[in-house]
Order: structure tokens, then C-alpha cells, then sequence
């Protein structure tokens, strides 16, 4: 790995220097934790409630979403910042069949990968099975991908 | 008694907040369907560590061996010491093994952890936790209980893991960290998803 990609896979949050691993470790987990707690207060883990967001029946969880996408997107806007460590995220070939796929998944299931989890939090335990596709999908897919798939999903740039 | 959802100001608040946090403290863009790969990989990528490691443990020996290799390849004109861009001789850099990833793996797989402590938390805060078998007679009317149900829920999930693997992103990644920058991908993406996620479930609605 170039030096370059190195500084740029460490690079120094805007508030903090180099964290160390504890430090990682609990930034991780408190943004966890936040966005669990979001996710089950706002209804997300509800089936019926992405049903009637899907529907359009109820558009309440769609503004959130969107009210979300606005103020994160003004923030950004505001701190402006082009470090190497914010990712592009350009449309390769597979972002449309795959997002279509995960929406469909998402739809059966009321699921997506944070919300299966959650659910699980909120004592819903059918889901494990959501989970089980979730985790077996996620295996199949590192097994295929170098066989079947070559483009660069972006991933590369990591959590 | 269960309390009210939250109303959209407030959601919006607490999920573009979390993201937000997210970004200043780590310096990246939140994305959960990168924390099962991370997870899923972890087996892999110690395996990984461990030969990195020991070749990383004597960077003068990964370097020269490099070299001989170079010049074995493509012979003697391209003989030119390998040098960092920073000018910093790699033989005096600190004698960390190189990495495959400055995050361990233990760190987004903590984060899936605490999306399950934070559901139970707000769950019980909210008077909402409750054991469920099935997603209620919504699911129910759809794909009955038992075991046709659990099969929808686990093919369902295939495509899910499946899904957001190819695209590279989730409704995290790409639907608010993507969009709020508007990148192409992620605008992409999250129309796919949740227009494929509309499509189902208004057909479902429909004809079950």
C-alpha cells in the first residue's frame, strides 16, 4: 500500500487526533448504540410502519429519511471538507441490480442491515432468520465476487 | 404503555446527529452493510495480519526481498531503491507490521453489537420491548406464520446481504451519507432500493 493510501486509511477525524484502538473502539460503539436507539424511537423496526412507508400510506418515516438526507447534507456542505478519506461513490454496474435486489429483501423482511439488528434489540426474535440471510448473503457474495463480479463496489475504502 | 414514534423533525434530528458523530470522531462515512463485510472477513483478514506480520516484523528484509524480486522481473535497469513518497527510508519507519486496515475488525463488528443494545434500550425506554415470533398479522395475512414465514425472512435476508454487497452500500452508506453529498452511486442506489422496496410492497398489498 502507497503511503498515500495509508494516510488516507488513518486519516485524522476534524475534531480529534489519531485515536487510539479504545478510542476507535468506543466511537464505534456510541455511534452504534445512537443510531439503534434512532432507529427503534423513530419505528423503523416496525414491519407494519416500512409497509406503510413503502406504500405510501403513511409518509412519516419517508420525510424523516429525507429531513435526515437534508441536515446531514447542509452539514457537510458547511464543514466542506475534501479529505482524501471521504470516498466517491460513483455508479458502477453494480449499485442498480444490487440496491434493487436489497430493496426487494427489504420490503419481505422490513429489514435492512442496521434495522435486522435492531429488531433483534427489541426482543422481535423471528429476526434471527433475517439475520441468518443477511449474514449468509454478505459470505456469498465476498465468494463470488472475484469470480463472477469485477467491479470495485468501494468497499475497498472500508468502514 | 407505548409511547408515540417520534415525529419527523425529531428522527431526522437523531439520525443525521448520529451520522454526523460518526463523521467528525472517525473521519469516515457511516455504512453498516461494511460492518458485516468486516465481520463476516474478520476470520480472513487475522489470518491475514498474522503473515503481514511477520514479514512486516523486519521491514529491511521485505524490502530487499522486493528489490531482488524487481530485478529478477525486469532486470538490472530498474534497479532503484524503494523509497516511501514522504522521503522517509522505509527501513526507519516505525516496525509496525503493515496493515491491511487501520480499523480492527472489532470496532464495526462492536458497532452491530450496539445497534442491538441501543434497539433494547430505546425499546424498553419507549415501553415497546416485547418478544415477537413473527412481524405481526400484517406479515401474517402476506406469508402466514410458521415456517412459510421464516423462509420469506430468510430469503428476504439472502437478498438483503446479498444486495448490499453488490451495491457497495446500504440504506447508511449510500441512502444518507451518499446522497447528503450527492454522489452519483448513492443517488443511484437509494432510488433503486427504495423503489424496488415500493414496488413490492404495493404489489404485495395489492394481490395478497
Amino acid at each position: 500500500m502507497s503511503s498515500e493510501a495509508l494516510a488516507a486509511s488513518s486519516a485524522r477525524p476534524l475534531l480529534r487526533r489519531e485515536p487510539s484502538s479504545a478510542g476507535i473502539h468506543l466511537r464505534y460503539g456510541l455511534t452504534g448504540l445512537m443510531l439503534g436507539a434512532a432507529l427503534t424511537f423513530i419505528g423503523f423496526g416496525s414491519f407494519d410502519e416500512v409497509h406503510r412507508m413503502f406504500t405510501f400510506a403513511d409518509l412519516r418515516l419517508f420525510f424523516t429519511f429525507l429531513g435526515a438526507v437534508t441536515l446531514l447534507g447542509l452539514a457537510f456542505f458547511g464543514i466542506r471538507s475534501n479529505s482524501p478519506a471521504l470516498p466517491r461513490r460513483p455508479l458502477h454496474r453494480g449499485i442498480i441490480p444490487g440496491s434493487t435486489l436489497f430493496g426487494i429483501g427489504w420490503a419481505l423482511t422490513g429489514a435492512c442491515p442496521a434495522i435486522a439488528l435492531v429488531q433483534l434489540g427489541e426482543g422481535k426474535l423471528y429476526a434471527l432468520a433475517t439475520l441468518t440471510g443477511i449474514l449468509v448473503g454478505t459470505w456469498s457474495y465476498g465468494r463470488m465476487q472475484g469470480k463472477l463480479f469485477r467491479w470495485n463496489t468501494g468497499s475497498c475504502e472500508g468502514p | 404503555m407505548t409511547r408515540a414514534y417520534w415525529p419527523c423533525w425529531a428522527g431526522a434530528l437523531a439520525l443525521s446527529g448520529t451520522a454526523l458523530t460518526y463523521f467528525l470522531t472517525l473521519g469516515r462515512t457511516m455504512g453498516v452493510s461494511s460492518y458485516y463485510r468486516r465481520l463476516v472477513d474478520a476470520r480472513r483478514e487475522l489470518h491475514e495480519q498474522r503473515e503481514l506480520g511477520a514479514l512486516g516484523a523486519d521491514a529491511d528484509a521485505l524490502v530487499a526481498a522486493l528489490h531482488a524480486a524487481t530485478l529478477e522481473e525486469m532486470g538490472q535497469s530498474s534497479s532503484q531503491p524503494a523509497v516511501s513518497s514522504d522521503s522517509t527510508p522505509v527501513s526507519e519507519a516505525p516496525g509496525k507490521p503493515l496493515r491491511a486496515n487501520a480499523v480492527p475488525w472489532t470496532a464495526p463488528a462492536l458497532f452491530l453489537l450496539m445497534l442491538v443494545v441501543g434497539g433494547a434500550v430505546a425499546a424498553m425506554l419507549r415501553g415497546g420491548f416485547r418478544v415477537q415470533l413473527t412481524p405481526g398479522p400484517l406479515f401474517e395475512h402476506f406469508f402466514s406464520t410458521g415456517a412459510a414465514g421464516l423462509v420469506v425472512l430468510l430469503a428476504g435476508g439472502l437478498c438483503v446481504g446479498f444486495g448490499t454487497q453488490m451495491a457497495g452500500g446500504c440504506t447508511s452508506g449510500h441512502g444518507l451519507s451518499g446522497t447528503a453529498r450527492f454522489q452519483p452511486g448513492s443517488l443511484a442506489a437509494t432510488a433503486s432500493f427504495f423503489g424496488a422496496g415500493a414496488g413490492v410492497s404495493l404489489l404485495l398489498a395489492r394481490f395478497l
